[in-house]
C-alpha cells in the first residue's frame, strides 16, 4: 500500500527527515512513534501530498505522490495536527463541503454524513456551529472529515492531543474499529497509545528511522517505555558523548 | 465545477453569516446614496438657475445627467471601492491560512485554480449586490430624466463593476500572500491605489531612450492606470484598451493568487 | 562569511537597481551613475560567485525548482498579459456610446479627411497638463486618414523645437502640407478642419483692405487699428494686403476686399470700381461706421440694403465700461441659419458704435439678404447725432427706430458664370454688411464672442471654397423633473431606509447565531 524509499526533506539548510525508507501493506495499523520535532509530522505531510520531498520517493496503491498526485489525493483522508474546521459552519455543512472537496456527489455526501456521524458519534452535535464545540467534539469532526469519502489510507496526526482521559478512549476504540477496512498511519508522542491502538511502531529520532518493527518484537517481553527510551536515550548519550 | 461551486457556497455563506457582508452592505449603501441624493439636489438646483456651465457669461458646455451626476458619482464610489473591496477579499485566503485549514485545501484532490475561481465568484457576488443599488440610482434618473445619455450612463455603470471584480482580484492575490488580515488589506489599498494613480506620474514623464530606443514612458504609465481606463468608460469613449486592461489585471491576479496559494506547500 | 557576501551580493543588487533607474530617468550618464552602476556590478557578481556552489544546489533542489518555476510562471504570465494588452493597444478601436457622438468628428470632417490630397503633418504644441479634450481630437483624426501624421509636442519639456516654430501660445497647433503652413491656437473640430483644408489646397488667398479714406489699418496696432485681427486671418491663412483703388480697378488675385469704416467719401470711379468688381461675382465686406457718409450707401441701395444714418443706442444691454449712455449695444439674438452665426448660439457680441441697417424690399437685384445679428428690444436708433456728440444727451423721441435693429447682414447672389470674361472671380457674388468697424478694432475684438463673428464673417465672404462649416458634435443637454416630495422619497429611500433595512438584518442574524 505505502512504499517510502530513500524521502529525505530538507527545510531550506535545517533537516527536517532523512533517508527514510518503509513499506506498510494493506490493512496495517502503523503508529508513528518519537518525541516532538523529530519528523513524524513532515513524513506524513509528505505522504498526503502536502508538500514535495527535496529527495526520495513515496508511492501510495503504486501511485508517486508527486507525478500523480491527485490519484493519491483521493485515496487519503488526512487529519492534520490542527483539525482544519470552519468555526463558522455547522458540523453537517462542514461535512457536507469536505465531502464535495472530496469528490463525493451531492447523493454520495448526505450518506457520508449519516454513516461518519454515527461512527464517529457526532449525531447530537450535527447541527451545531463548530466553533461552539468542546475539543473532544472538534476532534472527532476532524477525524469524520478524514473518513467521509470512506478513504483506503487514512493518516491521523496526532489524534488524541489535547483530550482528556475519557475522550482519549473513545478516539483509540473509534480507530481500533475502523482496522482492516482501512490503512491508518498514527502519530503520537504518547507511548502506551501506541501499545494500545497499532500492530506495527515505526520509531523516527532525528529524522530518521530508529527502529521499525511489529509491537510484540519491539518491545521483546519490556515495556513500551523502557525500550523507547533505550533506543532514544542510547543516541543521547552519544551523542553527548560527542560533545 | 463541483468544487468550485463548493467553494463559491461555502465562501458566500460564510459573508452572509458573519457581519462582513452586512457592514460592507449597508456603509456602501448609506455612502452610495448620500453621494448620490447630494449630486441630484446639487444638479436640480443649478439646472433651475442655469443651464450650462458659463465662462465669461458664455455657455461652455451643457449641463447633463450623465456628466454632472452619474460620473462623479461613479468616480467617486471608485474611490470607496479601494477600500472597501479589501475588506471584502482580506479573508479569503489568510483566514485560511491562520486557522491552517489551508492543510485540507492543499491535501484535498482539488486544483488550487478551482479553489481561487470560487473563492473569486463568492467575492464577486458579494460585490454585485453592494453594486445594485446603485443601480437603483441610475434607473431613477433614467426614468425621472429628459433625454439622458443612456449609453453613457449604462456604460459607466458596467465600468464601475469591472473596477469593483479587478480590486477584488488584487485583494485575492493580497490575501494569499499573509495569513494576517490586517495586512492582506493594506497590501490590496496600496496595490488599488498605485493602480488609480499611477496615471498621474505619466504627465510629468514624457519619451525616454532607453538602448537608443524610444519608449512613451508616458503613455506606458497611463495604460498602465486603472482611473485613465476608468474615466475614459465613464465618459462613454470605450477603446478596445479598456474593458482588455480590466480583464488582464482580472486574469493576472488570480493566476498570480494560484501560484502563491500553491506556494503554501513549499515553505 | 558566507552570510557576508550574501548581504553583499543583495546590497549590490539594489544599488544596481538604483542606478538604473537614475539612468532611465537622466538619460544621460553622469559620475552618480556610473558609479552605481559599477559597485552595484561588482557586488553582485562578488555575491554571485562565493555562493555559486550554494545557488546551483539550490535550484538542483525540488523546492528551488518548484519557487524558480514559479518565479517562471509569473513571469510568462506578465509577458502574456503585457503582449495581450500590446496588441489591443495597437488595434485602436474605439466605441463612442455617448447619445450625442461626443467623441465622433463630424460627417464634414470626415469628408474633408477622406478627400485630402496628400500627407498633413500635424504639430500639436501642447503642456503635459491639459488639453485633453485637443489631445482626443487629434487621435480622432490620426486614426480617421492614414494621411494625418500627428505630433504632439509639450513645449515645457522642449523649449528649443517650440521656439523654432515661433510658438507663443499653448495649445498652438500647425498643419504642415509640401511646405505650406497655417496655425491655430484653438484646438476645436471646426477651426482643424478648416486649417486642414485650407492648408492643403495650393492657393493663395489675398484679403484687400481699401486705403485712402481713412479707413481702420490693419497694421496699427492701437486701440483703433486692425492689427489683431489681421493676425487672426493670417493664422487662417490669408494673406491681408492695402489697396489703393487706381485706374487698374480690384487686383485679380483678391478673395476679397475690405472697406473697413471709411471717414471721407469715396469719389464716383472708386464706387464704380468695386460695382464692377462685385459684379463679376467678387466679394467685399463693408464696415460702415454711424454718422460717416462713405459715397457707398447708394450704391448699397441698388443691391437692397440701406445703412440708416443714426446710431443705435441700448440703455439696459451694453458693454459696460466702455461707452457711456449705451453706445456700446450687446446683441445676442443671431441668425440661427446662416452659416456665419450659427456657431454664435447662446453667446453675446458687442457693437460700440454702430449704425443700424435696413434691408428693402423689392430690390431690383435677384439675391437674398440675410440679416445676421439684431440688437436688443430694449434699443433704439438715435439720429441727432448732434446733440448726441455735443452735449453727450441721449433720448428716445417717439419717431425713432425701435429695436430689435438690424446690425449686421449678408447677401448672397447666383450669377451666371461667365466665364469667357476678364476677370471672372466666382459664380457667387457675396456681399457682408455691417453698421461699424469697432466691433473687430484692437479695443474691442476681444470682447465676448466679436472675434468669432468677426472671423466667420470673413471666412464666409471670402469664397465658397475656402470654407467648410463644421458643427462639432456637442454635449446636448438632459435635465430631471421631480418635485420637491419626489426628491425628499428618494432622500429617505436611498440614504436612510435601504441601508437600515439591511443593517436590520445583519443585527437579527448576529443576535441569532450568537
Amino acid at each position: 500500500m505505502i512504499e517510502v524509499e530513500h524521502l529525505t526533506k530538507y527545510y531550506g539548510e535545517v533537516r527536517g527527515i532523512e533517508d527514510i525508507s518503509f513499506k506498510i501493506g494493506k490493512g496495517e495499523i502503523v503508529g508513528f512513534l518519537g518525541p516532538n520535532g523529530s519528523g513524524k509530522t513532515t513524513t506524513m505531510r509528505i505522504l498526503v501530498c502536502y508538500m514535495p520531498a527535496t529527495s526520495g520517493k513515496a508511492r501510495i496503491a503504486g501511485f508517486d505522490v508527486e507525478s500523480r498526485s491527485m490519484e493519491v489525493r483521493k485515496k487519503i483522508g488526512y487529519l492534520p495536527e490542527h483539525p482544519p474546521l470552519y468555526n463558522e459552519m455547522t458540523v453537517r455543512s462542514y461535512l457536507g463541503f469536505v465531502g464535495r472537496l472530496r469528490g463525493l456527489d451531492r447523493k454520495q455526501a448526505r450518506e457520508g454524513i449519516e454513516r461518519v456521524a454515527h461512527t464517529c458519534s457526532l449525531d447530537e452535535v450535527i447541527d451545531r456551529m463548530i466553533g461552539h464545540l468542546s475539543k473532544g467534539f472538534r476532534q472527532r469532526v476532524g477525524l469524520a472529515q478524514a473518513l467521509i469519502h470512506n478513504p483506503e489510507l487514512l493518516v491521523l496526526d496526532e489524534p488524541t492531543i489535547g483530550l482528556d482521559p475519557k475522550q482519549n478512549a473513545e478516539i483509540r476504540s473509534l480507530i481500533k474499529s475502523l482496522a482492516g477496512s482501512h490503512t491508518i498511519i498514527l502519530s503520537t508522542h504518547i507511548l502506551p497509545e501506541v501499545a494500545l491502538t497499532c500492530e506495527r511502531v515505526i520509531v523516527i529520532h532525528q529524522g530518521r528511522i530508529a527502529a521499525d518493527a511489529r509491537l510484540e518484537e519491539f518491545t521483546r517481553g519490556q515495556d513500551l517505555e523502557q525500550a523507547f527510551l533505550k533506543l532514544i536515550g542510547a543516541e543521547e548519550l552519544e551523542k553527548k558523548r560527542c560533545e | 465545477m463541483r468544487v468550485i461551486g463548493a467553494i463559491f457556497w461555502k465562501e458566500l455563506k460564510g459573508y452572509f453569516l458573519s457581519p462582513v457582508a452586512y457592514v460592507v452592505l449597508t456603509g456602501f449603501t448609506a455612502i452610495s446614496g448620500w453621494l448620490f441624493y447630494q449630486l441630484l439636489n446639487y444638479f436640480l438646483r443649478i439646472t433651475n438657475i442655469v443651464s450650462g456651465y458659463m465662462v465669461k457669461g458664455q455657455i461652455m458646455r451643457e449641463w447633463t445627467i450623465a456628466d454632472d451626476i452619474m460620473g462623479p458619482l461613479y468616480k467617486n464610489l471608485s474611490l470607496f471601492l479601494i477600500i472597501l473591496v479589501p475588506g471584502v477579499t482580506m479573508r479569503l485566503f489568510s483566514e485560511e491560512k491562520k486557522l491552517k485549514t489551508e492543510e485540507l485545501l492543499l491535501t484535498a484532490p482539488i486544483r488550487m485554480g478551482q479553489v481561487v475561481l470560487g473563492k473569486y465568484l463568492a467575492s464577486v457576488v458579494l460585490l454585485f449586490l453592494m453594486l445594485i443599488p446603485v443601480g437603483v440610482y441610475m434607473s431613477l434618473i433614467l426614468y425621472y430624466g429628459s433625454e439622458p445619455d443612456l449609453g453613457t450612463v449604462l456604460s459607466g455603470y458596467l465600468g464601475l463593476f469591472l473596477v469593483a471584480f479587478s480590486l477584488a482580484a488584487i485583494g485575492i492575490f493580497a490575501s494569499s500572500l499573509t495569513e494576517n488580515q490586517i495586512i492582506a488589506f493594506f497590501v490590496c489599498a496600496v496595490i488599488g491605489l498605485l493602480f488609480f494613480s499611477v496615471g498621474l506620474a505619466a504627465r510629468s514623464v514624457g519619451v525616454v531612450s532607453i538602448f537608443s530606443r524610444q519608449l512613451d514612458l508616458g503613455e506606458l504609465l497611463r495604460q498602465l492606470s486603472l482611473f485613465e481606463h476608468y474615466s475614459h468608460i465613464v465618459a462613454g469613449r470605450i477603446q478596445l484598451t479598456d474593458p482588455v486592461f480590466f480583464l488582464l489585471i482580472i486574469i493576472f491576479f488570480l493566476f498570480a493568487s494560484r501560484i502563491n496559494a500553491e506556494s503554501a506547500r513549499w515553505s | 562569511m558566507k552570510k557576508f557576501t550574501q548581504i553583499l551580493g543583495l546590497i549590490g543588487l539594489v544599488v544596481l537597481g538604483i542606478g538604473f533607474l537614475a539612468l532611465l530617468i537622466g538619460q544621460k550618464t553622469n559620475l552618480f551613475i556610473n558609479a552605481h552602476l559599477v559597485v552595484g556590478g561588482g557586488l553582485v557578481l562578488i555575491g554571485l560567485l562565493s555562493n555559486l556552489a550554494g545557488f546551483l544546489d539550490y535550484f538542483r533542489k525540488r523546492a528551488g525548482r518548484a519557487y524558480s518555476g514559479a518565479i517562471l510562471q509569473m513571469m510568462i504570465l506578465a509577458v502574456i498579459v503585457f503582449l495581450i494588452g500590446l496588441i489591443s493597444y495597437q488595434r485602436d478601436l474605439m466605441m463612442d456610446v455617448t447619445r450625442d457622438r461626443l467623441f465622433a468628428l463630424s460627417e464634414p470632417t470626415k469628408k474633408i479627411l477622406k478627400n485630402l490630397p496628400g500627407e498633413v503633418k500635424i504639430t500639436a504644441y501642447f503642456p503635459s497638463e491639459g488639453f485633453d479634450q485637443g489631445r482626443q481630437l487629434l487621435k480622432l483624426y490620426q486614426g480617421e486618414s492614414k494621411k494625418v501624421k500627428l505630433e504632439i509636442i509639450d513645449p515645457d519639456r522642449h523649449p528649443e523645437l517650440a521656439e523654432a516654430k515661433g510658438i507663443n501660445t499653448y495649445g498652438t497647433i500647425v498643419f504642415d502640407y509640401q511646405g505650406q503652413q497655417t496655425r491655430i491656437t484653438e484646438p476645436q473640430e471646426d477651426r482643424i478642419t478648416n486649417s486642414l483644408l485650407r492648408v492643403s489646397r495650393k492657393t493663395s488667398w489675398v484679403i484687400y483692405f481699401i486705403t485712402g479714406h481713412g479707413e481702420a489699418d490693419p497694421e496699427t496696432e492701437d486701440k483703433g487699428g486692425l492689427s489683431m485681427f489681421k493676425k487672426f486671418l493670417e493664422d487662417e491663412n490669408f494673406q491681408v494686403k492695402k489697396l489703393q483703388i487706381t485706374s487698374q480697378g480690384i487686383p485679380p488675385e483678391a478673395c476679397l476686399i475690405v472697406i473697413a469704416g471709411p471717414r471721407m467719401p469715396y469719389q464716383p470711379g472708386e464706387v464704380e470700381a468695386i460695382d464692377h468688381y462685385l459684379g463679376k461675382g467678387g466679394d467685399a465686406v463693408f464696415l460702415l461706421d454711424p454718422g460717416v457718409f462713405s459715397n457707398l450707401e447708394n450704391m448699397l441701395i441698388g443691391y437692397g440694403i440701406e445703412p440708416l444714418p443714426g446710431i443705435v443706442i441700448d440703455q439696459v444691454q451694453y458693454l459696460v465700461g466702455m461707452d457711456a449712455m449705451g453706445l456700446a449695444p450687446v446683441a445676442n439674438n443671431f441668425d440661427q441659419q446662416s452659416e456665419i452665426t450659427k456657431t454664435l448660439k447662446g453667446k453675446l457680441a458687442a457693437f460700440p458704435r454702430v449704425r443700424p441697417l435696413k434691408i428693402m424690399g423689392g430690390a431690383e437685384r435677384p439675391g437674398k439678404w440675410t440679416p445676421l445679428v439684431y440688437s436688443s428690444a430694449t434699443s433704439y436708433e438715435e439720429t441727432d447725432l448732434e446733440t448726441l456728440f455735443k452735449y453727450g444727451r441721449a433720448r428716445q423721441d417717439p419717431a425713432d427706430h425701435k429695436g430689435p435693429l438690424l446690425l449686421a447682414a449678408s447677401y448672397q447672389e447666383r450669377i451666371q458664370p461667365q466665364a469667357w470674361e476678364e476677370n471672372f472671380k466666382g459664380a457667387q457674388i457675396r456681399i457682408a454688411v455691417v453698421g461699424s468697424t469697432f466691433f473687430m478694432r484692437n479695443l474691442a475684438l476681444d470682447v465676448y464672442s466679436n472675434y468669432l463673428l468677426a472671423i466667420n464673417l470673413f471666412n464666409w465672404a471670402a469664397g465658397e471654397q475656402s470654407q467648410a462649416f463644421i458643427v462639432p458634435h456637442t454635449r446636448k443637454p438632459s435635465r430631471i423633473f421631480i418635485t420637491a416630495g419626489q426628491t425628499r422619497i428618494i432622500f429617505y429611500s436611498s440614504v436612510l431606509i435601504i441601508p437600515e433595512i439591511l443593517c436590520v438584518i445583519g443585527l437579527a442574524l448576529w443576535w441569532r447565531r450568537k
